[in-house]
């Protein structure tokens, strides 16, 4: 075989398969069981690829473990900054892993006690960024989308949250809010919605049609 | 006649011997005339080849020729005697009996005018001059270049009187410049036969272009009577005795130059006995001696004329007239056959040269152009046998030769020839071009004879034998420019390249540019390297440079001066933990429940109430855990709710830490309380499926077959063999799917890709604020029946559902933290706000002021 052509080769086999592949799945859309109520071939074939593609993503995540696991090695190795950090990366990564093959009940107390409280800290200390990051604001830039910025938040706050002692504020709970939040914001949602459907429709057709090969290839 | 001329030193010599005793040259005729030639030739007769070997033993020496200014001398034709036709030997013999057996029906209707005047060569005949022998070869050899107008004055005016007939072919003599053959015969007949001046082969067919103007056709017949092709050459002049007194009164007269004047001359016209002393080619001088030319067979017209008497001068000797000196300029074999003949009829400059005209003195110079007998005497000797086509051409010039040579096509196939019998034929023009040219016919020839290929002979058209000069005059045209304004001088070589093989111009070279692309032909042209720019333009050049220069230059980075923010960073947060704190230390309501009930959360309320107790629901738990604190504080009132029903759960998460989160759910009460207080036990109440990994693929295999996508539970155990999913096989069997998430995304990966699945069963969606704007179009469109969002919809779901034993659940605690915070966030924004406003403002009011 020619070796300048087998790239080449490579491309259009998998170009194939990837478009065999798209075809067959969405027959099975299509051709969903028999006429005694069983299930297709088409069916079983989607079927047969979906479970594929669920080995091979759940295989992604130890790749990406082994990623981790690289990356953070080679920093320790070479001494650079911050490889105190990816030496306790590593530690905790084996402790844990140790711990879910030897004692699985444990990692429930770990994920509990270290997890879940470090990322609900991350996410509080969010509120006090984007508080402080608001009053900045006019600060460092006064201009009307900022003000808009902020009479917005504060609107979907003082709606969304009722004032101690007072309750919800009867326009802006019941009306301006769900306005904002429902209307306006949703309308630009659906917007956002629309084009994610329409760019998802057609890049599968770009990738049926072979046009768009982000499995390999020239695109 | 007593003694014999010598043909070659024109000394007389005794009868008995064959060799000239002065000179050596032969005397007598080695072949005599053979028997079918003192018999007339039919009409249809092939014409009887003869030996032309006579001709090579006449040795010609240089002063035989007669130069310009010289008088010509008389010389002996007798060796060439043999060749003549039959006709003229019975003139010389006087037997005039040929003549009168020459019927009409065998001698063509335009010898008929010759024929009947035999009397005048019939009385003659033994002292007719050499110079008449040659006169059959040249009415037969150029017999068909007979004018048309030549032809019509015979037949019409046979019986014209001499003055008529001369006033008639004055217009003639005119377009000749001499004795046009219109003339008559017996005119320039007598006058060659005056002039018994030894001449070149070359000059042989001078006769047969005289003869060729008679055109006469029996003097065709004549020439099959001699047989000889060189016989062609040796015009043979009628010796009429009854020829004309005006022709003997021409000037010119060779009386005084020739030492015997023949005494045909008595009688000939004064116009030939002027020109008797011209142009006698040496072939002739035998045939003088021989004395047996058939002068019976001199035409009837012939005779007509030589009984004529004609006292005029000949119009030829006056200047030559515009319209004739043009002459020169048309190229015409027939003209040039034409001239070829009116060069040799005119009269030497030695003799007549007072009364030629001057145009006419350099016409006999060009006598020497053929100087070279020898030569020629080989190429004569090299001569094929003669043929139809052959026969009666005599030397070629030099380069009307290589003409001849070229006609044979290489590859072999024969060339296409012309009727040779026509006027432009071959033979003759080969006649014409062995002439004496002039110089002004000299020039002429090689175009005729480059003109000459393309009238009789075809020669296949290959690129070799075209040359650019041949190309027309069109294709020229359309040769591109570049080819002729071009510098570069193309050699052969390269012009050979460029001959073009296919298409239509096949065969054309220098068509084309020799090189491909017309760049390389083009000469590069010159630009002016000053390049003019104006005033304006060099203002907005130096401004650009400046421009440039200024952004080019390290500027000293500015350090915005901004206060410490660590200060306000630290008393934000204080105030957001105190505001949050102190609600949930104090345990004091502050705030009141909330009244707004929400139409989606309401629907889910109302399916959470529909369902059956022990009905398997799929919960999914697809949030973070940085989020668990809102999700679980939102979902806390709903799961209450749905447990408080008693179902059968399946636990199910696209996220790694789903499934703890999940477990944390059930069983922690710190997480929720009261849903802990339900004591779900795994395996009996609930089974973890656990991670479903794939993301959108992953919940589309799990929507079309979950018993294969999640076939394990969290512990390991056959998920779907236990108590919890009994009798689930498929998504629609649960009733109920209820997603727990944060994140729009995996809501909306749960609503495209499962929401078809579920059938009947209602997909309930419990999701965080920031999400709300994106799974509520979800809501709108059916597609989930019930939604409830955040801790505000939590607390609205408590609201609604009212637990039986009323006690607080976890949105309540965080109700009025909530509140406190938020409020105390809503007054640090908006004060902030106006404050950094200002301060800002100020900012750049000090700016401005430094500045100014």
């Amino acid at each position: 075989m020619n070796p300048r052509r087998f790239p080449s080769l490579i491309a259009i086999v998998s170009t194939a398969i990837a478009i065999a592949s798209g075809v067959l799945v969405l027959a099975g859309y299509f051709y969903v069981q028999n006429g005694n109520g069983q299930a297709s071939l088409f069916m079983n074939i989607r079927l047969t690829l979906l479970d594929w593609a669920v080995i091979l993503a759940g295989f992604a995540v130890f790749i990406g473990i082994y990623n981790l696991f690289q990356v953070h090695f080679k920093k320790i190795k070479k001494t650079q900054l911050g490889s105190l950090y990816s030496l306790l990366l590593l530690i905790s990564l084996a402790v844990t892993f140790l711990l879910g093959l030897v004692k699985p009940s444990l990692m429930g107390f770990v994920f509990t006690t270290v997890q879940l409280p470090v990322e609900a800290s991350l996410m509080a200390l969010l509120a006090v960024t984007l508080t402080y990051a608001s009053i900045r604001l006019l600060r460092r830039r006064l201009n009307l989308l900022s003000v808009i910025f902020l009479v917005t938040a504060l609107l979907i706050l003082l709606g969304t949250a009722p004032l101690p002692f007072l309750g919800n504020i009867p326009v802006l709970s019941d009306w301006m809010r769900p306005f904002i939040a429902q209307v306006m914001a949703v309308a630009g949602a659906r917007g956002i919605l629309l084009g994610v459907a329409l760019g998802t429709l057609t890049t599968g057709l770009r990738i049926l049609f072979g046009a768009d090969r982000p499995y390999g290839g020239n695109k | 006649m007593a003694d014999v001329l010598c043909p070659i030193c024109g000394k007389s010599n005794p009868t008995e011997l064959e060799d000239c005793q002065f000179c050596g040259a032969r005397l007598t005729p080695l072949s005599p005339s053979t028997p079918s030639a003192s018999q007339p030739i039919k009409a249809g007769d092939n014409p009887v080849v003869k030996k032309t070997s006579e001709f090579e033993k006449v040795k010609i020496t240089p002063g035989d020729f007669v130069h310009p200014g010289e008088a010509p001398t008389e010389k002996s034709t007798g060796a060439l005697e043999s060749t003549l036709p039959a006709w003229l030997r019975t003139l010389r013999k006087g037997d005039d009996s040929a003549g009168a057996e020459s019927t009409p029906d065998a001698i063509p209707d335009q010898s008929l005018p010759l024929s009947s005047a035999p009397d005048t060569s019939s009385e003659s005949s033994d002292d007719q001059p050499d110079w008449l022998t040659g006169l059959g070869k040249a009415a037969s050899d150029d017999e068909k270049e007979i004018p048309d107008w030549l032809e019509s004055l015979r037949e019409e005016k046979p019986g014209t009187s001499p003055q008529e007939f001369m006033s008639l072919q004055e217009p003639a003599l005119n377009q000749t410049g001499s004795l046009s053959p219109g003339v008559g015969d017996a005119e320039w007949a007598a006058r060659l036969g005056s002039e018994p001046k030894p001449e070149t082969p070359e000059t042989k067919p001078q006769g047969d272009q005289q003869g060729g103007e008679a055109s006469l056709n029996w003097l065709d017949s004549l020439e099959s009577d001699s047989g000889v092709p060189n016989a062609e050459g040796q015009p043979v002049a009628p010796q009429d005795e009854a020829l004309n007194d005006w022709l003997s009164g021409l000037p010119g007269s060779s009386e005084e130059n020739q030492p015997e004047p023949p005494r045909e001359a008595e009688n000939l016209p004064g116009m030939l006995n002027l020109l008797q002393e011209k142009t006698l080619e040496p072939e002739l001088a035998p045939l003088e001696d021989d004395g047996k030319a058939a002068d019976s067979e001199i035409p009837d017209w012939l005779s007509k004329l030589g009984s004529t008497p004609v006292t005029t001068e000949v119009p030829g000797k006056e200047s030559l007239p515009d319209w004739l000196s043009d002459m020169e300029t048309k190229a015409g074999p027939e003209s040039v056959a034409t001239e070829s003949n009116f060069s040799s009829d005119l009269p030497t400059p030695g003799a007549t040269g007072e009364e030629i005209p001057g145009w006419l003195s350099p016409l006999p110079a060009d006598a020497k152009a053929t100087e070279n007998p020898v030569s020629e005497k080989e190429k004569f000797d090299e001569a094929p046998p003669p043929s139809a086509v052959r026969e009666g051409t005599g030397p070629m010039p030099m380069w009307l030769a290589g003409i001849e040579r070229s006609k044979t096509p290489k590859d072999g196939t024969p060339a296409l020839i012309t009727n040779d019998e026509g006027p432009g034929s071959e033979r003759n023009h080969g006649a014409a071009f062995s002439l004496e040219m002039p110089d002004w016919l000299s020039k002429l020839n090689p175009e005729h004879a480059s003109e000459k290929p393309s009238m009789g002979i075809t020669e296949p058209s290959t690129p070799e034998n075209l040359g650019i000069s041949e190309l027309p005059s069109w294709v020229q045209a359309m040769r591109p420019v570049e080819s002729v304004l071009s510098d570069t001088k193309i050699t052969p070589q390269e012009d050979a390249q460029v001959t073009e093989q296919t298409g239509p111009l096949a065969g054309l070279q220098g068509v084309l540019p020799s090189s491909p692309g017309l760049g390389t032909l083009r000469k590069p042209p010159a630009y002016n390297s000053i390049l003019k720019v104006t005033d304006g333009q060099q203002r907005y050049t130096a401004a650009l440079e400046r421009l440039i220069s200024s952004e080019t230059q390290p500027q000293a980075a500015k350090r915005s001066r901004l206060a410490s923010n660590r200060l306000w960073r630290w008393l934000i947060a204080f105030l957001l933990f105190l505001a949050v704190g102190l609600p949930l230390i104090m345990g004091i309501p502050v705030t009141p429940a909330s009244t707004l009930q929400p139409p989606e959360m309401v629907s889910a309320f109302t399916i959470i109430s529909t369902l059956p107790s022990n009905a398997p629901v799929l919960v999914v738990f697809d949030y973070d855990p940085a989020l668990s604190g809102e999700l679980e504080a939102a979902a806390s009132p709903l799961m209450d709710h749905l447990l408080l029903q008693g179902p059968r759960l399946a636990l199910i998460s696209t996220s790694p830490t789903g499934p703890a989160l999940a477990e944390r759910f059930l069983h922690d009460t710190s997480a929720s309380p009261l849903v802990a207080g339900y004591n779900y036990q795994p395996g009996q109440q609930y089974v973890n499926l656990g991670y479903l990994a794939g993301g959108p693929a992953g919940v589309q295999y799990f929507a079309n077959s979950p018993t294969k996508a999640a076939q394990y539970t969290l512990d390991g155990q056959p998920a779907w063999t236990l108590p919890p999913l009994q009798g689930v096989r498929v998504l629609s069997d649960f009733a109920a799917v209820i997603v727990l998430t944060d994140n729009a995304d995996s809501g909306r990966i749960w609503i495209e890709q499962a929401g078809s699945m579920v059938g009947n069963s209602p997909m309930l969606m419990v999701i965080s604020a920031q999400a709300e704007p994106m799974i509520l179009p979800y809501y709108d469109s059916g597609q989930i029946k019930g939604l409830v969002t955040g801790l505000a919809g939590g607390e609205a779901y408590g609201q609604t559902f009212i637990r039986p034993d009323s006690r607080p659940g976890l949105t309540e605690r965080y109700w009025d933290s909530f509140s406190v915070g938020t409020l105390v966030m809503e007054i640090l924004i908006v004060a902030g706000a106006i404050w950094s406003a200002i301060a800002g403002w100020r900012a750049r009011l000090d700016k401005s002021g430094e500045k100014v």
